[in-house]
């Protein structure tokens, strides 16, 4: 089965919130954001890079809690991963905003119902890619199939951010090892 | 001069029922004779479907010439044992052909023997290879093995790669022990790509013909060579009988990977909240022979490699067939299945138990297979975490989280247990849904200071406070685990009082003290 999540290229990520804001307007929110953009001092920042950033959403966790909690059952999980809420049996109880350990579910102000990242849905249904990935100026996001054998090599966690395991999150960090360049000079 | 054996291999001879006397398979005959007595060289005689023929049958067959006949019609007629006993006794077959023009009979009969003669007879047997492709389509793998059975005259098995015998009478394969049929997979070899090989058991000769196509093996197909058998001939029937039932197995394969699919998406959307009603998992679960209807209880085992352990593979097929029977054992249905480097049980149980039964019921069973499954596979650790019981089946998807929960949060508990219920596992639980950052907060202010002193002094305050709360808060029990002598526990229990400023006199400090020590375990 497949496990699509995002792939966040650490060296790459400006920290610019363009994936934040193309997501506010494709979903019409108000006020709240789906995505949020995380900045952190980096682990070695003696290389002259200070912080480094990562966007953050719905971590379609392949074990989510909330799901488990929505006293509904109005969570449920698409065969390719992605962690959906039917708006239509959501009552706005709220119990799956506080279970979230990423802080990933908002309760809308306007529908008083939670939302989500869901990892723009209609849009992966009509073959196009999510807002946020085709929104980054830098292509510091991606999806990604976890379960692929090509993508094991990710890093499941980040310098600076406590990462709760409990509910594997589906998201990968990469951050590209510099090569040493060296010049010879006559 | 063809033989019977040659003739039914061509169109359209190779659709004829054969009445009786096909022992005389090997019979030849240079001409075909249409309603004829009168004979001059061994002959094929050729007579309409009627109740005369069927009187005049032995007259016939008493003709030293007339090799066998060929009835033709399509006639309602119903031809009497008799018939058949009187060809089984002159040894001549008698075959029967719907078709109804002897003329257009007779031309194919001289057609073949032109091709006979003109050595171009392999055109025949590459045209069989269409009649066993239609008669597979028609009749299934069990009418080609009964056809191919009756024109060799003997018994011939159809093996599958697990050794398995396609079984005739069931239409299905088989479980059979029998060494024989190893010996002879072991004697042929897994990369023998030889059409067919010709094997020695005892005094007996075996045909082993290869099923494959490319480089995946199906299986075999075997008979015994017998005394007088037209050894060449059998060869090139069944050698085009082949493509037909390599065919028929791979489509048979594609159909139970289609099918095991969608078995694998049904279960994943009953555990991820993917079913809309409870009307459609009854309905669905049903195809797989799964009542929905009656209570489930759910459990997920995690197997472990030992760590002193190299790499090894796991059987997991083994695994769950044991894990199958253990519940059968105790007259339960289960459905067991790999998920996500799991392997989730889900038990029907139908008998009306309190929800306290129900739960030291379902451990009990839980133990037994841990203990079985630890026992049959020594270098593995085999963990179990129970979900709730929910009145409804659709909401088995909590259960699932739940037994997860269980399972990952069994680690940090203090008495461990390979067997582990949501319900056991206390305050754990709702430490699970508390974001990082406040549990990191919260055992940095209780036990931060502590962890430098330890640190700075070369201390082990810590680990002080670890065993007295392993061992319940009881002193000698503490101290003997830490090889110190009780008052010498008892002065240092002090000074962690007046480090960490409570009393392990009061129930809320000791609390206070357990929920921080368990969240440092969770976040190591």
């Amino acid at each position: 089965m497949k496990q699509l999540g995002f792939l966040v290229h650490t060296e790459k990520c400006l920290g610019c919130r363009s994936c934040e804001f193309s997501c506010k307007n494709e979903h019409g929110l108000e006020g709240s954001f789906r995505r949020k953009i995380h900045s952190f001092e980096d682990e070695e920042n003696k290389k002259g890079h200070s912080f480094h950033h990562f966007s953050m959403a719905c971590n379609h966790c392949e074990n989510p809690a909330c799901m488990a909690a929505c006293p509904e059952g109005a969570i449920k999980k698409k065969p390719n991963g992605v962690v959906i809420i039917d708006k239509v049996k959501c009552s706005g109880c709220g119990k799956c905003e506080t279970t979230c350990p990423f802080d990933a579910i908002k309760m809308n102000p306007l529908t008083a119902k939670a939302d989500k990242c869901d990892m723009c849905y209609e849009r992966q249904l009509q073959g196009k890619p999510t807002i946020c990935v085709s929104a980054c100026p830098v292509k510091a996001l991606e999806i990604i199939d976890i379960n692929d054998p090509q993508s094991s090599h990710y890093d499941k966690a980040i310098y600076g951010f406590e990462m709760k395991k409990m509910t594997n999150p589906s998201i990968r960090f990469h951050k590209k090892k510099e090569d040493i360049q060296q010049f010879w000079c006559r | 001069m063809l033989t019977f054996q040659e003739m039914i291999s061509a169109s359209p001879f190779h659709h004829a029922e054969i009445i009786g006397g096909w022992e005389g398979n090997v019979r030849q005959f240079t001409s075909m004779q249409h309603n004829s007595i009168r004979l001059e060289e061994p002959s094929l005689v050729l007579l309409p479907k009627s109740a005369s023929t069927v009187i005049q049958l032995h007259e016939y067959l008493s003709v030293s010439y007339v090799q066998g006949i060929l009835i033709y019609g399509n006639d309602d007629l119903f031809i009497p044992p008799a018939a058949s006993d009187a060809a089984d006794s002159y040894k001549k077959p008698v075959l029967l052909i719907k078709d109804t023009n002897p003329d257009s009979i007779i031309q194919k009969f001289a057609d073949l023997k032109q091709l006979k003669t003109s050595g171009l007879f392999h055109y025949v047997w590459e045209r069989s290879t269409s009649f066993w492709l239609q008669l597979i389509n028609d009749s299934g793998l069990a009418g080609v093995l009964r056809r191919l059975r009756l024109i060799l005259g003997q018994e011939i098995l159809l093996v599958n790669e697990e050794l398995q015998i396609f079984s005739l009478d069931e239409g299905a394969w088989t479980s059979v022990h029998e060494p024989f049929l190893k010996s002879i997979a072991n004697q042929h070899g897994p990369n023998n790509q030889e059409t067919f090989s010709l094997l020695k058991s005892g005094a007996d000769d075996y045909l082993l013909f290869q099923l494959h196509s490319g480089e995946k093996h199906f299986g075999y197909l075997l008979f015994q060579e017998q005394p007088g058998m037209m050894i060449d001939i059998c060869i090139e029937q069944i050698t085009h009988a082949l493509p037909a039932i390599v065919t028929y197995l791979m489509k048979e394969e594609a159909v139970l990977e289609a099918h095991r699919s969608y078995k694998q998406h049904f279960l994943y959307n009953l555990l991820y909240n993917n079913l809309e009603s409870e009307q459609g998992l009854i309905s669905q679960g049903k195809q797989w022979g799964w009542d929905f209807t009656i209570p489930t209880q759910l459990m997920v085992m995690r197997l472990n490699a030992k760590s002193d352990i190299a790499k090894f593979t796991i059987d997991i097929e083994a695994i769950i067939r044991k894990i199958r029977s253990l519940v059968s054992s105790a007259f339960l249905q289960a459905i067991t299945f790999p998920i996500q480097g799991n392997i989730v049980i889900i038990v029907f149980d139908d008998r009306d138990n309190t929800p306290k039964k129900r739960k030291e019921f379902m451990i009990s069973l839980a133990n037994k297979i841990q203990k079985e499954i630890e026992f049959s596979q020594p270098n593995m650790e085999c963990h179990i975490g129970l979900g709730r019981h929910y009145p409804s089946n659709m909401e088995l998807f909590r259960s699932f989280y739940e037994a997860k929960v269980a399972l990952e949060l069994g680690k940090y508990e203090t008495k461990k247990s390979s067997v582990r219920h949501f319900e056991d596992i206390g305050i754990a639980r709702l430490l699970s849904n508390i974001h990082n950052d406040l549990l990191h907060e919260y055992y940095e202010e209780t036990l931060g200071e502590l962890i430098l002193i330890d640190e700075a002094n070369d201390d082990f305050y810590l680990e002080t406070l670890e065993v007295f709360y392993y061992n319940n808060g009881d002193i000698n029990q503490t101290a003997e685990h830490l090889y110190i002598h009780p008052n010498t526990l008892r002065k240092r229990l002090k000074k962690l009082e007046s480090i960490l400023n409570i009393d392990f006199n009061q129930l809320d400090d000791m609390l206070k003290i357990f929920v921080a020590i368990k969240i440092m375990k969770m976040l190591k």
